[in-house]
């Protein structure tokens, strides 16, 4: 507990933390964009909101990772906390779990911040489309669960790498292939007649092992009020815990054989 | 200390003088780097992720910005300096990305149809769009107005008003699609379109534009009424308008908006010189 609360101090007060999450201030602007659009303020501001919630949890996942384990590992600091009575599970749970508590935190203020901007622009025009609150937050929610299950790749790439940038880069081309992943096999699966069984087998293998980030986008549920299905929000929800618990489970056992001499 | 600010002062000073020549070279540069290639939507859907829906809403910006800055080569009928083959695969590109984007198919349907003659094209993209917009009626309306007035092809309209006036729960489509299947009243149905679509219309530039092609039609359709009643007296076509107003069922020669001058043609039908499009100002 000591050790989050640590983590989360130290991370509040570092500079490039800081200017990533005064990206917050960027939601003022939403309802300036969103009056270039002709016919839809309203459905504009609340994709734009998404999206720039998205991207501050996606900077913040990517450099908050990063700084938790990569600089502490360079600066020996590492090295001396595991010095104490502490496990290296217990170092390693305490970082991830300071880190989506801040994640959580900056999720909630940028669903605030929208609430107030997609009022202004609803109020701009009137949209023919309700406003369905439960659905703009079941896709912040949804968001947060994404970049969550993002950082546990950051932090399985950081257990083992001894640079800045493999973590970065390798977490980076994790994202796009998980976004990538269900619209290529859609296609893939689509003229699978012509393709031989074992190109079906790993198309599908690939398809298994790549996290599927498609599944956490809900932002045209929110932005045009369609209804959500509770059963996908459910499959949703297990899948993200089994693959999250299996990425930290390997972050973990790679942890813990690390050699820090 | 007062070396660096020297420095700064002297960049930004060589900076102000230098800004207009490279906003002059920025000008001058071909149309297609205002625009821009737009890669393919599907590959652009593979990678973005959630992303795809505001790069979906940011493409039709794109789009309506730049129709927005060639407004009055549109208007004069320069069509060939507007990048009109770009213009459509970014707003293309922003319906793969987005086909819930309203914006889009409304820019699609006021951009490609009545000048540029795309109308079978941007029934396509309306078509995607209202698999995705069950709620909407604006597609099949759309629709079946570019079938009806651009394509001709009356079944396919009457599918699709059909479709409109079941969503809407509204009865006006399919009264509209038999006033003119049976009246063959090709200029009535523009001019009942142009109205719902300036009711509609937020942007007011692009109302305005909807209003001038209305106050058109209105002059046609006043023209067309005074020659069917020309013909019902004096059992023959009339030569001219002035024939019309001699006979006494024009009060005056209706004015284009355009800036052109109403005539009829050969066969009989009411056509204008600007062809409804700006006439290019003299001087």
């Amino acid at each position: 507990m000591a050790l989050i609360k640590l983590t989360i101090k130290h991370l509040i007060f570092d500079r490039i933390f800081l200017v990533l999450a005064s990206f917050v201030l960027l939601f003022a602007f939403i309802p300036v964009f969103s009056y270039f659009s002709m016919r839809q303020l309203q459905e504009i501001s609340i994709t734009t909101s998404l999206t720039l919630n998205s991207f501050i949890l996606l900077l913040m996942t990517l450099f908050g990772g990063t700084l938790v384990m990569w600089r502490d590992i360079e600066r020996k600091y590492t090295y001396t906390v595991l010095s104490y009575p502490i496990t290296r599970t217990n170092f390693i749970l305490s970082k991830f779990f300071s880190l989506i508590i801040i994640l959580f935190v900056i999720t909630i203020i940028n669903f605030a911040a929208s609430i107030v901007v997609i009022h202004i622009s609803a109020s701009l025009y009137k949209s023919t489309l309700p406003i369905l609150w439960l659905n703009i937050f079941a896709a912040f929610f949804m968001e947060f669960l994404k970049y969550t299950l993002l950082l546990g790749f950051i932090f399985l790439f950081a257990s083992f790498s001894t640079s800045f940038f493999t973590p970065v880069f390798s977490t980076i081309a994790v994202f796009i292939a998980g976004n990538a992943s269900q619209g290529i096999y859609d296609y893939i699966m689509k003229g699978s007649n012509e393709l031989s069984h074992f190109s079906k087998l790993a198309a599908k293998l690939v398809y298994y092992v790549l996290p599927n980030f498609s599944s956490f986008d809900l932002i045209s549920y929110a932005a045009y009020s369609l209804p959500i299905h509770i059963q996908s929000i459910v499959y949703t929800s297990v899948y993200f815990l089994l693959y999250l618990g299996a990425v930290l489970s390997l972050s973990i056992a790679v942890f813990n054989k690390r050699d820090f001499s | 200390m007062k070396k660096p600010l020297i420095l700064c002062v002297l960049f930004i000073s060589i900076l102000t003088i230098f800004f207009p020549y490279f906003s002059k070279d920025m000008r001058s540069r071909p149309l297609f780097e205002k625009l821009g290639y737009t890669p393919h939507g599907k590959f652009y859907r593979a990678i973005l992720g959630e992303f795809r829906w505001f790069m979906g809403d940011y493409l039709s910006f794109k789009s309506i910005i730049y129709y927005g800055g060639n407004v009055d080569k549109i208007k004069q009928g320069k069509f060939k300096d507007v990048e009109f083959y770009n213009l459509f695969e970014t707003i293309q590109t922003s319906i793969l990305l987005n086909p819930y984007n309203e914006d889009a198919y409304y820019f699609a349907q006021a951009a490609f149809t009545w000048n540029i003659g795309h109308a079978k094209d941007v029934n396509r993209l309306l078509k995607y769009v209202a698999k995705y917009r069950t709620w909407d009626f604006l597609p099949p309306f759309f629709i079946g107005f570019n079938y009806a007035y651009f394509l001709k092809d009356y079944d396919k309209a009457a599918v699709y008003y059909k479709k409109a006036s079941a969503i809407s729960h509204s009865e006006l489509f399919t009264n509209l699609a038999a006033r003119y299947f049976y009246e063959g009243g090709r200029t009535e149905l523009g001019i009942s379109y142009l109205k719902m679509m300036i009711k509609i219309t937020r942007k007011k530039s692009v109302k305005k534009v909807y209003e001038i092609r209305l106050k058109a039609l209105d002059a046609i359709y006043k023209i067309e009424q005074a020659i069917k009643k020309y013909e019902h007296k004096y059992h023959k076509k009339p030569q001219s308008i002035k024939e019309l107003l001699n006979a006494g069922f024009l009060d005056e020669i209706p004015k284009d908006p355009y800036g052109g001058k109403f005539y009829i043609d050969k066969k009989g039908k009411v056509q204008t010189t600007s062809k409804l499009t700006f006439v290019k100002r003299k001087g």
